[in-house]
């Protein structure tokens, strides 16, 4: 039995224990999106239809340059495979997948978002993104005839605001000079519009991937094809001695909370990003929250949740736990992009030398893995078997029938054609 | 209302689980002493089991004790990494001895511990204590 | 006589948003210098050493050394006046003493009472052209009086409160300025008890503060000493939020030139300059607009790290002490040659059964329970223990179980102690003794304390020929025999004249008595007649060295344990002070592995057993 041991891992056949079944069934398939009772349209196919027309529209940013699909390319996984996204200006983020983000429980790196419809309000009028303000959204949507009529078949007709000024947010200064009517037609036309791009983003779920094949595979061993032997033990690995699964765990290899890597500031210093402290901080300031009153269900139980968040101490500097579905095509990697390629991020977690604590009292659940360059290469290939299909050809481009046109008026912006994407646009 | 007899059934099962160490199993109907022995409850899960990253609530059953209860709080903490839930749970009064606590949510994998405090009118809190897996 | 290291220069290194945080100088060997203080308008500063009580001025020699010994013990705060006058804060004495630039005395307030102009333990003061604010820390408040000490009026006056203020600052505008110690907070507030600004919370986020202490505000900026992050943070005084931030962080003791440690308090000059006192260190650092930016941080040893708090507890088997830095017990086990951590427990907060800051702790091996006097929470928590079989200890976070949580509005620094009549807490702010029963129930002690008892045990062979209590006396130098009957008088028992801050003692199993003295970096031993029997330590980091020790506990072996607060560990010596080992939180270091260089630290060493 001793050669058995001094055996190379890699000549050894994995075998799986009844833990290790049990903890692959619990990854995979991918469930669909959990319900989302603050946002009344999350599953109404006409409001994922102009969520769509939105998503790839940039006439809804400041410059008529810019759009959702900007960061979140179709063909990259719905990233935009930058360290950090570019937009009216250079962000501080890396653009994180869509594929599957109905699942989350928060929203951002930082969880600033307790719902996929209070995201999208964010990026829309963040200077550093799309760089818009809601009232020339209103406008937009107003003046563009197929945007106008898709809304109007959902919530009715848009009442008369006449000319709005440029630049309204509620921050500006020309809100004050706004009657309470037209402030709250502006931001239930705004909310509405995010919610029907919320609708469309639960859409967008994680393919089968071959991780998934094996786990079906289980069952009926026909069920399709079988993971590398390299790929198994680096699933025995990663639910295993690594200890990865400690927080990517479930179907989406993301326990859906926020924890502090010690990742280091530019000079390994320990990083002064607040992350989910400040993220929290912004969430409960916002009208657009899950108890909010711009919510469908502020009573929920899914909003008292949201609002049943404890931050700690711990959580200052903490980021969300990404899902590793499709890691493989949405390199770089951490909130900021830090590591170009898996191999990297392995790397940290292996010896966690660059790592930065600003204090040395507690004692860290993260320690250095230790692993040899075969154990990194089978972590690789599990984690790389985790790519998935795509979603539906008709989910990766936009409406054929939303082209933009012309809009009157001096105060409106006119937009630009869309970026042409992979896919073909559908026809309804 | 559980009947006098059911509760002897279910102190008699689960007394034996209460030694530190042993793993309990989920509830429903879990009896959990006071560690200065003072006061018992009975407390049960929403869910089949300990659910990871599932929120779930929880119904305590005031069972014994030497007064009522002021207040009566849940609450679970994983102590080997010396962190609790991210949520903040809230404990209310649904009658004069059964209190509920909604949302519980134990979001890692591991060993955690549930504990249960019963504040008396003198201020002082009871606790009791159950440790239970995570898978 | 100061040992001066001072470098000026323009260099900048890095790009750091570095305002007023550059290094400039260390001030070595100034005693336990808890207090610095600025001169308004002169752009001066001077040092109160605890030690000797005496006022010194590092950078402004020119001016007299005033030895202010004959009238504060051990004073702690200090502040300087418009006019030259000095504030000093006699913590121990419940009362602050002024005098006049030439150290002559010229009046005093305060004092131990529940009367409205009363102090109960402060810690630091400031005035200006119109009034003084003294940090109140035990009666939970801020206390006004006039230049001369007539009481003016008391903060918090509205819908907020304080939990053990260490450090008050007046600014420009006449805004008090808080650090809200035991609620990790800085305060602003104006003299009608409006709030300004609520700035942070417990952790160690810029921003967030463990223990605030040291607080100057001048010009804009308010200067917080943050003692457990071991940094300085500095904030904008109109909108609260922080602007610099420096220090952090001293990973070992002895380390400067920038990385402080255990800062204590702030002086804010009027070239913006900013001179900040380390009493463990027995040192200031300056820092200014022009200096050395310190490196950022390099990363913590890994593994365990422990900083043992200043109080210890031992019986049976165990032994423990707690960690402010981390808000948790430790539990060690005994049976060994070596010191093994059982486990490390509780959990940090300001809710019931939660920690806040441990003041005393108390053992019973026998029942198997751990008691602590939580200061912040003001309760008494106790915990059941499980521990392992002897012969097989090994960490368990679940061993220690708490069990309940007792309301105690007394609960700040003192002495518990298990007594043939059950529990007792000897309240040091208050010189009260309480008996704890088992239910939570309190009441006040029969026993006739002495006016400031620092310390307390049970004797098991005493002088007077049966068990009883004896106290220490910090001020008096005393340890004074009590008799739980009225009609017997506190009796003398043993005099620690030589001693220079006797802060702990412990007895051995044959009744020698052992004294901490803290300033004087020494055990001392006593017989149980009071006769001094010899002594061992001296200041240092070697083995058998002590920086600044802070308590003492005898286990059933007879060992003698010191806890080396400022050393962040422990040592274990034999009754006659033979050195048998070094431990802390991961790690043990004895005879036959190998000597520490006198330039490393335990956590450093790689000799470790087991």
């Amino acid at each position: 039995m001793l050669y058995l041991f001094i055996l190379p891992a890699v000549l050894m056949a994995p075998t799986l224990t009844e833990d290790q079944i049990r903890t692959a069934r619990s990854m995979s398939p991918v469930p669909p999106p959990p319900s989302s009772p603050t946002n009344a349209m999350a599953d109404d196919p006409a409001a994922a239809l102009l969520g769509q027309s939105l998503f790839f529209e940039p006439g809804i940013s400041g410059k008529g340059t810019t759009s959702c699909s900007s960061c979140h390319q179709p063909t990259l996984a719905f990233s935009d495979g930058r360290h950090v996204s570019t937009g009216a200006g250079v962000g501080i983020r890396n653009a994180p997948t869509l594929l599957g983000a109905a699942h989350q429980r928060w929203f951002f790196w930082d969880g600033r978002a307790d719902s996929l419809w209070m995201q999208a309000t964010h990026p829309i009028e963040d200077p550093l993104e799309m760089n818009a303000a809601r009232g020339d959204v209103v406008q937009f949507i107003a003046h563009t005839p197929q945007l106008r009529r898709r809304y109007e078949s959902l919530f009715g007709p848009i009442p008369e605001l006449g000319a709005l000024p440029a630049g309204l947010t509620p921050e500006s200064e020309q809100w004050n000079s706004l009657t309470s009517t037209q402030q709250q037609s502006v931001n239930e036309i705004f909310v509405n519009l995010c919610k029907c791009l919320a609708a469309y983003e639960r859409q967008l779920q994680p393919g089968d991937s071959d991780f998934d094949r094996w786990v079906a595979s289980f069952e009926s061993p026909d069920a399709g094809p079988a993971l590398s032997d390299s790929a198994i033990r680096g699933f025995q690995l990663f639910t295993g001695d690594a200890g990865c699964w400690q927080c990517h765990f479930g179907p989406l290899l993301s326990d859906r909370e926020f924890h502090d890597l010690g990742l280091p500031a530019p000079d390994g210093s320990p990083s002064t990003d607040p992350g989910r402290g400040e993220g929290y901080a912004t969430l409960r300031a916002s009208s657009f929250r899950a108890d909010g009153p711009w919510s469908d269900a502020p009573e929920s139980r899914a909003a008292r949740r949201a609002a049943a968040a404890r931050i700690g101490p711990e959580h200052w500097g903490a980021f969300r736990t990404p899902s590793l579905r499709n890691v493989a095509l949405t390199a770089p990697y951490m909130h900021d992009g830090r590591f170009a390629s898996i191999a990297e991020v392995l790397e940290f977690y292996n010896t966690l030398e660059t790592q930065a604590r600003r204090h040395h009292h507690a004692e860290d659940v993260l320690q250095p893995l230790n692993l040899n360059a075969a154990q990194l290469a089978d972590l690789e290939a599990f984690l790389r078997s985790l790519s998935g299909a795509p979603p539906a050809t008709h989910l990766l481009g936009p409406l054929q029938d939303t082209p933009p046109t012309a809009i009157p008026g001096d105060q409106i912006r006119h937009s630009t054609p869309p970026a042409a994407t992979k896919g073909a646009p559908i026809h309804e | 209302m559980m009947t006098r007899t059911l509760v002897a059934l279910v102190m008699l099962a689960a007394l034996g689980g209460c030694s530190a160490g042993h793993q309990l199993a989920p509830p429903p109907g879990h009896l959990m002493r006071t560690t200065d022995g003072q006061w018992d409850v009975i407390v049960s899960s929403s869910s089949d089991t300990w659910p990871l990253n599932e929120y779930f609530d929880l119904e305590i059953r005031v069972i014994r004790g030497p007064s009522a209860p002021v207040e009566v709080r849940a609450d679970a903490g994983m102590p080997a990494h010396r962190h609790g839930m991210n949520v903040q749970v809230d404990t209310v009064r649904t009658t004069s001895d059964i209190w509920l606590t909604q949302d519980m949510l134990l979001h890692m994998p591991g060993d955690w511990v549930l504990t249960i405090d019963v504040i008396d009118t003198s201020g002082v809190l009871h606790r009791a204590t159950m440790p239970i897996v995570v898978h | 006589m100061n040992c001066l290291t001072l470098l000026i220069t323009s260099a900048c290194l890095g790009a750091a948003p570095v305002d007023i945080g550059r290094w400039q100088a260390t001030i070595d060997d100034l005693g336990d210098v808890h207090a610095v203080a600025d001169v308004p308008g002169r752009n001066e500063w001077a040092v109160l050493n605890a030690d000797t009580a005496e006022v010194s001025w590092p950078e402004s020699p020119e001016n007299p050394t005033l030895d202010l010994s004959p009238f504060v013990h051990r004073p702690h705060g200090m502040a300087i006046g418009p006019n030259g006058v000095i504030y000093a804060v006699d913590r121990e004495q419940h009362r602050v003493m002024f005098f006049d630039a030439q150290g002559q005395l010229l009046g005093g307030f305060g004092g131990r009472s529940d009367a409205p102009h009363a102090l109960r333990r402060p810690h630091a003061i400031d005035v200006n052209n119109s009034f003084v604010a003294v940090a109140d820390t035990g009666h939970d408040r801020i206390q006004l009086y006039e230049h001369n000490g007539r009481h003016i009026g008391t903060l918090p006056q509205t819908d907020w409160e304080l939990r053990g203020p260490q450090g008050v600052a007046i600014d420009d505008l006449d805004r008090i300025w808080i650090t809200d110690t035991e609620q990790h907070r800085v305060l602003c507030i104006k003299k009608d008890g409006s709030v300004v600004h609520r700035i942070g919370t417990w952790g160690t986020f810029p921003g967030h503060f463990m223990q605030p202490t040291g607080i100057d505000a001048h010009d804009g900026r308010v200067v917080v000493a943050d003692q457990l992050n071991h940094r300085i943070q500095v904030f904008d005084a109109e909108t609260g939020t922080l602007t610099e931030s420096w220090g952090m962080h001293s990973f070992r003791p002895r380390e400067g030139q920038g990385k402080v440690h255990y800062p204590a308090d702030v002086a804010l000059l009027d070239d913006g300059s900013v001179v900040v006192a380390e009493p463990f260190e027995e040192r200031v650092q300056h820092f200014g607009v022009e200096g050395v930016e310190i490196e950022p941080p390099s990363m913590a040893p890994r593994g365990a790290q422990s900083h043992f708090g200043p109080i210890a507890a031992t019986s049976g088997r165990f032994f423990s002490t707690w960690e402010p830095e981390i808000r948790a017990i430790h539990l060690f086990d005994l049976e060994r040659e070596t010191p093994i951590r059982l486990s490390t427990f509780g959990t940090p907060g300001n809710g019931p059964g939660e920690i806040g800051n441990i003041t005393a702790l108390a053992l019973d091996a026998e029942s198997q329970r751990l008691w602590a006097v939580d200061s912040s929470n003001r309760r008494i928590h106790q915990w059941a223990l499980t521990p392992p079989p002897s012969d097989a200890p090994r960490f368990d976070p679940n061993l220690a179980v708490l069990s309940k949580s007792i309301p105690l509005p007394m609960a700040g620094p003192g002495e518990l102690m298990y007594t043939d009549q059950g529990l007792l807490f000897i309240d040091q702010a208050n010189a009260q003794a309480w008996e704890i029963s088992e239910s939570g129930d309190h009441r006040m002690s029969n026993l006739e304390l002495s006016p400031n008892p620092s310390a307390a045990i049970m004797t098991r062979s005493s002088a007077a020929g049966h068990t009883t209590i004896a106290v220490l006396d910090g001020i008096s130098k005393r340890i004074k025999l009590l008799h739980a009957d009225p009609n017997s008088s506190a009796a003398d028992w043993i005099a620690l004249d030589a001693l220079e801050e006797p802060v702990d003692m412990a007895m051995t199993s044959n009744g020698d008595v052992l004294v901490v003295d803290r300033a004087g970096h020494r055990v001392h031993r006593f017989d149980p007649n009071g006769q001094p029997l010899g002594s061992w330590g001296r200041q240092g980091i070697d083995h058998e060295e002590f920086w600044r020790p802070a308590a003492v506990v005898v286990d059933r072996q007879d060992r003698v344990i010191v806890l080396d607060h400022g050393n962040h560990r422990a040592q274990m010596f034999t009754p006659e002070g033979t050195w048998l080992m070094t431990f802390g939180g991961g790690r043990a270091w004895r005879w036959g592995f190998g000597r520490l260089p006198t330039e490393s630290l335990p956590t450093e060493n790689n000799e470790s057993t087991p």
